[in-house]
């Protein structure tokens, strides 16, 4: 189970990333702009039509019917400045143009796709904005064709009638505010209808009010997202910090109860474990103690470590390190692991094996740490299995339990021909901790292994192990070799002095060169050579060798 | 639409864009280093580096610290980085032509003496008058170079050329470096697998006001005055969650000058540091990357998310002002010197993402700040402001910068949390909200000042008064 600091931390993560999300999103829409009368409109919907006439200014539709001996119901919308009468509402431009046909006057078919305002004013026409096509149509572009006044005053009252009805009796707001509207362009100057339109927009808004979400603008819920982003964060900061003081003083006061009982245990002659330390319900306590018993075991040894052991064994916290060893999350695997390995459990060897080539890098180590302790028929069979490069972090680590626990070396030659490069490097870096000579014969050919890291090792080593048959295979290398592998080389040469180098270090000496130092540094190591060479040196014109050989006689320098 | 107006609306779609972008991108990059922070502390739980100092095999490292007229502190310094936790290890101090007692100190404290050492000038820097060694055999991995003085770049050059490590640390000799900082810069080498590692580095944390006992932190206290405490929360943006994501992303530019630990072969491949920038710690990075590249070998720049030095920041706008203006010349410097690799393909994430992300973001934003602003001026003086439109622009960007600030206090709190008193914290958080109003304007100004001073072809570093560590309330 997951202890709450890591629940927390995967909410937290989660919680960055979608507030990541969150931030990114400008995706609102605006709009503070819309009318409040959309709010219930329908769905957009493309309608053909047929557009019978136009006008500057607002003429009564039915003095189209009149004009045209039409029956049927005129709608008219405002574009580029005219009005615009239109005809019928037709799903197809087939239709349209089916009934344009029985028509006796100039007309033509057109379409929308504006949210219908009302059954009589239209928003706009797709199309209909050059008036190429309708020349042959009715335009009413002038004031003196337009109907005289007196009818209009006429059209005004009624039409302020059918709108009074429509908005007091038969309560059809949208119905009434088209009729205003209609009034308020048959005679722009009076108020009446103006003030009826906005008192009908006031009552539309108070029964669908245009919600407070869609008025403001994103900027302001980005602010309150930060806002309050911020106040958690803080909050969240502030609480971890009482909790984490919390639980490091409950943990302390566990351990400290710990420890006095198993040292009491540990130096008392009963070998009943005390219940104090037999039961524990929470894992956090199993894992307090395991801690505890883990830290003392490493530092003892003989008959209290074995008490110690049983301890372990007999409070059941082995189950525990099992568990963590069969758990999915690989954290909690390498701990069980490691457990296991220190406490000597063989329970699940198997589930250790399976993770030798697993790709998570830690949980491979966990892994392979715990094989060498635990495997003691052959602890460095992983490396047989090893298919993932084998890092120095990993080699380190084991050449450091090979250390503390004294385990048995393999002959780590066995491993020079692995497909493993690393596992090669390892070998050879082991044999020469572990001064294996006996695997010389089988590092010589290494020195012409094609990768360079493989043969600067060996070349170390060789100079480590200091077997004079090395030499002539070390000059034979130098000349293949660059800069770096000459000096490794050279540095080797070094280390088996023998007369039969003089020749070839003087050749490297002289002429100088960024190698000069290193083999007067390896030329003065053979006794033949020593001080008279280095007498030779200074009394030299070249004032270069003088240097050297005021550097080699330093002692200072090599203190 | 006008010539005018098109320019107009073109230079605030820029301001639009570039704004965009860029909190994108911050935003980005704290998801990515929440990440990967996350991960390394769960493997860290894992990680004993105690191993290291057994192991047999791992790299040798010379530390290189140039000193000049570091008379005050030099020997509590030396004294601290001999005492570091490694195993195979040398110190060189780089003694860069001081004018005050810098030398003569280390020789009465540490009983030096000059050797007879063959000098290798593999990379060319100013002459080596001398190079001493002690003869007390404790003190035997010391090494000093005394030369004549050259800046720090040619005093690192001149350690390289000496040193003897497979690996080097640059460091400022005036800070202080944890005890197991060279365990933890030399694990992403042991780890390697089919990578190079070229380049290590890790946080710096700032340490006005700590109390320091025996050249270590003994006591972690935030700065009381609000310069330093500013640059605080500047560090933890910058270093745990800038530089962690871009190390992530491999598009990491910038190791500190003040420590970073590099492979020597490769830094002398690519002909060490540059004397003639003053921003040498990000240039010669980026120019180790190039070197890499361009000789087809695969590499990466690793970081560790873990505080590993201690460094004193200016504590007066003064001081501050001309490091800021370092800064920025060297930016230019490097972008410019490298300016190859701009969105060029070949160098990987590098050039795809690091190196744009540094040119436009770290450099040029600066510039379309400043030119914003005086825009925004004449927008004013001639009555067009949109008064609501800016108020609410700058609500907006002021809340993401505080919770950007205060998201870093979050990943400080997770990882590391060393500010222990509440108080502290509450601190930060004020801090955080006076930042943006306060010293991003001194910040503004001083990158602004840095590109005049480059284009008039300043090159000098400017004196760095520091008050040394002694004093700390505990």
């Amino acid at each position: 189970m997951k202890s709450l600091s890591e629940i927390i931390d995967r909410i937290l993560i989660l919680l960055c990333v979608l507030l990541a999300g969150g931030s990114l999103s400008f995706g609102q829409e605006d709009i503070s702009g819309t009318a409040p009368s959309d709010s219930i409109l329908p769905a957009k919907t493309k309608l053909y039509t047929i557009q019978i006439a136009a006008s500057r200014d607002f003429i009564e539709p039915r003095y189209f019917n009149d004009k045209l001996g039409i029956q049927e119901d005129i709608r008219y919308f405002q574009k580029d400045g005219w009005f615009k009468y239109i005809i019928g509402s037709y799903k197809t431009n087939k239709e349209a143009t089916a009934v344009l046909s029985t028509l006796a006057f100039p007309a033509f078919v057109t379409w929308y796709s504006d949210i219908e305002v009302s059954p009589r004013q239209v928003p706009g026409l797709a199309d209909s904005s050059d008036m190429e096509g309708d020349s042959a149509i009715v335009r009413v572009d002038s004031p003196a064709l337009a109907v005289p006044d007196s009818i209009r005053k006429e059209q005004y009252m009624a039409r302020i009638r059918e709108a009074d009805s429509a908005f007091y009796s038969a309560r059809d707001l949208v119905l009434a505010r088209s009729l205003y509207y209609e009034a308020v362009l048959l005679d722009p100057v009076k108020n009446y209808p103006k003030d009826q339109i906005l008192e009908i927009d006031r009552q539309i808004s108070e029964t669908n009010p245009t919600p407070l979400i869609k008025r403001l603008p994103v900027a302001i819920y980005a602010i309150l997202f930060f806002v309050v982003l911020m106040i958690l964060v803080l909050s969240f900061v502030l609480s971890l910090r009482t909790r984490r003081r919390r639980i490091d003083r409950k943990r302390q006061q566990l351990k400290d109860e710990y420890q006095d009982s198993i040292t009491e245990f540990l130096f008392t002659e009963t070998d009943t474990v005390p219940d104090s330390l037999l039961k524990q319900d929470t894992p956090v306590k199993k894992q307090i103690l395991i801690d505890e018993i883990m830290q003392l075991y490493t530092n003892l040894a003989g008959e209290i470590a074995e008490k110690l052991r049983k301890l372990y064994l007999d409070a059941g916290l082995d189950n525990e390190s099992v568990r963590k060893a069969r758990s999915p999350q690989w954290h909690i695997r390498a701990k069980g692991f490691r457990e296991l390995a220190e406490m000597n459990v063989q329970t699940v060897t198997d589930e250790i094996e399976k993770c030798l080539n697993c790709p998570n890098e830690i949980l491979r180590m966990e892994a392979q740490l715990a094989m060498i302790r635990l495997n003691t028929q052959d602890p460095f069979i992983f490396l047989d299995k090893l298919k993932q490069p084998f890092t120095s972090w990993e080699q380190l680590h084991v050449y450091e339990i090979i250390q503390r626990y004294q385990i048995a070396t393999p002959d780590f030659s066995r491993w020079l021909d692995s497909p493993n490069e690393s596992i090669i490097i390892f070998s050879v870096r082991m044999i020469r901790a572990f001064r294996q000579e006996s695997a010389f014969p089988k590092l010589s050919p290494l020195l012409q292994h094609s990768s360079y890291e493989i043969r600067e090792e060996t070349y170390i080593t060789l100079g480590e192990l200091g077997n004079p048959e090395a030499l002539d295979l070390l000059k034979d290398r130098f000349r293949h070799e660059g800069e770096t592998g000459k000096i490794e080389i050279l540095k080797a040469i070094g280390k088996i002095p023998d007369d039969s180098n003089i020749e070839f270090l003087k050749g490297v000496l002289e002429p100088r060169s960024d190698l000069s130092l290193e083999a007067a540094e390896a030329l003065v190591q053979i006794d033949s050579f020593g001080m008279k060479g280095i007498d030779n040196m200074l009394s030299s014109s070249d004032e270069d060798m003088q240097a050297i050989a005021r550097h080699i006689l330093d002692n200072k320098i090599h203190r | 639409m006008g010539f005018f107006d098109a320019l107009e609306l073109l230079f605030q779609v820029i301001i639009l864009g570039t704004s965009i972008v860029l909190l994108t991108s911050y935003t980005i990059l704290g998801v990515v280093s929440a990440f990967a922070i996350s991960k390394y502390l769960r493997m860290n739980s894992f990680v004993d580096y105690n191993a290291i100092l057994s192991c047999p095999f791992a790299p040798s490292i010379s530390i290189l610290a140039p000193a000049y007229n570091e008379g005050a502190n030099i020997i509590q310094n030396v004294r601290a980085l001999l005492s570091l936790y490694y195993s195979d290890f040398q110190v060189i101090i780089i003694n860069d032509g001081s004018k005050d007692d810098t030398l003569e100190k280390m020789i009465r404290e540490y009983e030096l003496e000059k050797v007879n050492y063959v000098f290798d000038y593999k990379i060319q820097t100013k002459e080596v008058r001398g190079i001493y060694k002690s003869k007390i055999k404790s003190f035997s991995r010391l090494m000093v170079i005394d030369k004549f003085n050259g800046g720090k770049a040619d005093s690192l050059n001149a350690g390289i050329n000496l040193a003897s490590g497979k690996l080097f640390v640059a460091i400022d000799v005036d800070c202080i470096i944890e005890s197991d900082a060279l365990l933890k810069l030399v694990k992403p080498y042991l780890e390697k697998k089919d990578k190079k590692i070229i380049a290590t580095g890790g946080v710096i944390r700032v340490v006005n006001d700590c109390v320091i006992e025996g050249g270590q932190v003994a006591r972690i206290n935030l700065p009381r005055k609000f310069l330093p405490r500013v640059q605080v929360l500047e560090y933890t943006r910058a270093f745990l969650m800038g530089r962690m994501a871009w190390a992530k992303l491999d598009g990491l530019l910038l190791i500190s000058g003040a420590l970073g630990l590099f492979d020597r072969q490769i830094a002398i491949a690519s002909g060490g540091y540059l004397s003639s920038t003053v921003g040498e710690d990000m240039e010669i990075v980026i120019r180790m990357r190039r070197y890499m590249v361009e000789t087809g070998q695969p590499y990466t720049v690793a970081y560790i998310p873990d505080p590993l030095c201690w460094t004193e920041v200016p504590e007066t706008r003064k001081v501050l002002g001309r490091q800021r203006n370092r800064w920025t010349r060297g930016l230019i410097d490097s972008l410019n010197i490298h300016k190859t690799i701009f969105f060029n393909k070949k160098y990987g994430s590098f050039g795809m993402l690091g190196y744009p992300y540094w040119f436009f973001f770290e450099w040029f934003v600066h510039i379309l700040e400043f030119t914003a602003l005086i825009y925004f001026g004449f927008v004013v003086l001639f009555g067009q402001a949109n008064w609501l439109f800016f108020g609410m622009t700058f609500a907006l960007v002021y809340s993401f910068a505080v919770s950007l600030s205060i998201w870093a206090i979050l990943f400080e709190e997770l990882s590391y949390h060393k500010y222990e008193s509440p108080k502290d914290v509450l601190s930060l958080v004020l801090t955080a909200f006076l930042e943006p109003l306060v010293y991003h304007p001194m910040v503004l100004g001083w990158a602004i000042r840095g590109n005049i001073d480059y284009l008039l072809g300043k090159h000098s570093w400017g004196e760095m008064a520091r008050k040394g560590f002694t004093k700390g309330q505990p």
